[in-house]
């Protein structure tokens, strides 16, 4: 009981974050805002058992991410940002394929037999260690090569021609 | 472990090449820059000596599976890799100064599009995916002056992670239903569960999210919006070389996803994939009447003839995997020649409008011939290689039993016959629309005029002797479960 008052308000809290980030007009407060929602999706990862995971949301994310993402924001044209409106004149058949796609998932989520599991609250460190070196050394290895590319282009992007 | 990495050595081998000439962009002088072109065409051959010699088979780390279908598709993204290098050999902007980074991104997203050729596993899949059309958002915008190749570059980058969101969102679905990211397990899963059990909700709109993933990559109608603008936009070398990655990658995992695994006519969804199919062909020949811009008119053409491969996928049969395998060469020879001429006309002309073709034939008619070969078998007419391509795939529909796509099909290949036939007249019935004489600035473009001709070349010589062409599919089309 207790678990899902937690759940709930954990998950009430990230959907409100979420939202004010596409929604609010400055660039700076859906920054804050979307540190909000890291954290809260590092919480639900707590919640879930997931230790590793929930340190490295928060290193890395809202460590890590945000601040270079806030550096950004504060070196760019934070004013003019504010002028333009956040929504296009498509918003509403947007707003329309989102409601029924969600309807959609709420059907499928309510049909669907999946059962509660149970959370063991052990360190998972170790055996993501020995995955990742082991069974899944394949997908790391391809990761970094896509990290890898991805630098690539961020450093053609951004040096001066 | 050894075993597996030996199965996958060329890949690694591949993406070791790529790294080195990333470095070699870093730290080495300005005149050595141009060993890149010759380096990288040796890393492509070696690449291909370690595919062919001996063939392997087998399943790597549980993930990929390299088979005789995996292999063709392999050793047509590194010929086609090879190809597009040749054609952008003498382009300063590509070829300059960050030579190097240009090829190392070229190679890494081949690199993906081999794990995608072989990928059994959903993960594979997804970083398979991954690795390949992040080098494309960066090659897109390599132009980094030219506003168009920007724009181009942050629609597909948009498109693109938001496609990529949307699979991955499916997956996880997936994951949650059956506990396994294998196809296998999964098409088990299925197999186990009797209909009307109310998971399968939740597994068809899963599978949904896992296509619109698939879709956008594959630009499927209604996935497709981003196509005109990212071809028109980037570099026309990697323009022709965005139809590789489809072609050779992302086809080939969704035909092993959706006719050996999960197969689409036993999940009941081959009206819808039919569907998919009408759709994509029919809006991408319409709206290819109306453009004039040559690359546009190519990119909506590609549209359509994504439309039509998925025939071959939607007939589900043995038949339909040759002719996709077929098509796949094919498509790739033609719309790679069809741009190279593009090249050739813009940087003669430095336009790329379709004025720019408008009289070419008093020109320089040797071009205008091989233009009009390449669109002859782009349109689907004998004796070249895209009327096999077409006979095929069509064929294993009517095996199928699906004769109304072939009709619809047949319906569309004639709309494509009057926009490619409108460049035709252009080319050879109108006068040209440029006063300046052509030889005057005429420079050798060695890498690209060997390009075409081989295109050319080929898709003549399998066109009128498919024989040992055929031959070679149909033993190449055999799936390892």
């Amino acid at each position: 009981m207790v678990t899902e008052i937690i759940f709930y308000s954990i998950s009430f809290l990230l959907l409100l974050c979420a939202i004010q980030v596409v929604t609010v007009r400055s660039v700076f407060s859906s920054a804050l805002y979307l540190a909000g929602a890291l954290s809260m999706v590092a919480a639900l990862f707590v919640l879930l058992g997931a230790d590793f995971l929930a340190a490295v949301q928060i290193l890395l994310y809202v460590g890590g991410i945000l601040v270079l993402l806030v550096f950004a924001v504060m070196l760019s044209s934070v004013q003019q940002a504010k002028l333009y409106a956040q929504v296009n004149e498509q918003w509403v058949p947007s707003l329309i394929v989102c409601l029924g796609l969600f309807l959609l998932i709420g059907i499928g989520l309510k049909r669907v037999s999946f059962v509660e599991g149970t959370v063991l609250h052990a360190p998972t460190t170790k055996g993501l260690g020995t995955l990742l070196l082991g069974g899944m050394i394949l997908p790391f290895e391809v990761v970094s090569l896509i990290l890898l590319a991805s630098l690539v282009g961020a450093i053609l992007f951004s040096r001066k021609t | 472990m050894i075993a597996s990495i030996r199965l996958i050595l060329p890949e690694i081998f591949l993406s070791g090449s790529a790294l080195f000439l990333l470095g070699w962009d870093a730290f080495i002088q300005e005149h050595l820059k141009k060993w890149v072109f010759w380096m990288s065409f040796f890393a492509l051959a070696i690449t291909f000596f370690l595919l062919i010699h001996p063939p392997q088979e087998g399943v790597a780390f549980g993930m990929l599976v390299q088979d005789p279908f995996s292999l063709f598709f392999k050793v047509l993204a590194l010929f086609s890799a090879g190809f597009i290098l040749l054609i952008s050999r003498e382009d300063k902007a590509l070829m300059g100064d960050y030579a190097g980074t240009y090829v190392s991104l070229i190679l890494f997203s081949v690199v993906g599009t081999m794990f995608l050729s072989s990928a059994k596993d959903l993960l594979m899949l997804f970083l398979g995916m991954e690795l390949t059309t992040i080098p494309l958002f960066i090659l897109a915008g390599f132009l980094r002056n030219d506003l168009r190749s920007s724009e181009g570059a942050i629609k597909f980058f948009l498109v693109g992670t938001l496609s990529t969101g949307l699979m991955l969102f499916g997956i996880s679905y997936l994951y949650g239903l059956t506990g396994s990211t294998q196809f296998k397990e999964i098409y088990e899963w299925f197999n186990k569960t009797q209909l009307g059990n109310g998971d399968l909700v939740l597994f068809f709109l899963a599978i949904l999210f896992l296509l619109a993933g698939l879709g956008f990559k594959l630009s499927l109608v209604p996935f497709h919006q981003w196509t005109p603008d990212t071809y028109e936009g980037a570099p026309t070398p990697i323009t022709a070389f965005f139809s590789v990655s489809r072609e050779a990658g992302v086809i080939v995992v969704t035909v092993r996803l959706f006719s050996e695994y999960l197969k689409q006519n036993q999940m009941g969804m081959t009206s819808f994939f039919a569907l998919l199919s009408i759709l994509t062909m029919t809006i991408g020949n319409i709206a290819a009447l109306r453009q004039n811009n040559l690359k546009r008119l190519l990119a909506y053409s590609s549209i359509a003839h994504a439309g039509t491969i998925f025939i071959g996928l939607v007939a589900g049969n043995r038949l339909g995997r040759e002719g996709i395998m077929l098509y796949s060469l094919a498509y790739f020879l033609m719309s790679l020649g069809a741009f190279s001429v593009v090249i050739y006309v813009s940087r003669l002309k430095n336009s790329e409008d379709i004025s720019s073709i408008q009289g070419l034939s008093k020109e320089n008619f040797p071009l205008s011939l091989m233009m009009l070969f390449f669109l002859l078998s782009l349109s689907g007419i004998p004796p070249f290689l895209g009327f096999w391509a077409k006979f095929y795939v069509f064929w294993a529909a009517i095996e199928a039993k699906l004769f109304y796509l072939v009709a619809i099909a047949l319906l569309n290949a004639i709309i494509a016959v009057y926009y490619y036939f409108r460049i035709v007249h252009k080319m050879f019935f109108q006068e040209p629309s440029y006063s300046q004489p052509l030889s005057s600035r005429l420079e050798r473009h060695y890498g690209l005029e060997f390009a075409t001709l081989l295109a050319v070349s080929l898709l003549l010589l399998f066109g009128i002797f498919p024989q040992s062409l055929l031959s070679w599919i149909k033993g190449s089309s055999v799936i390892i479960p």
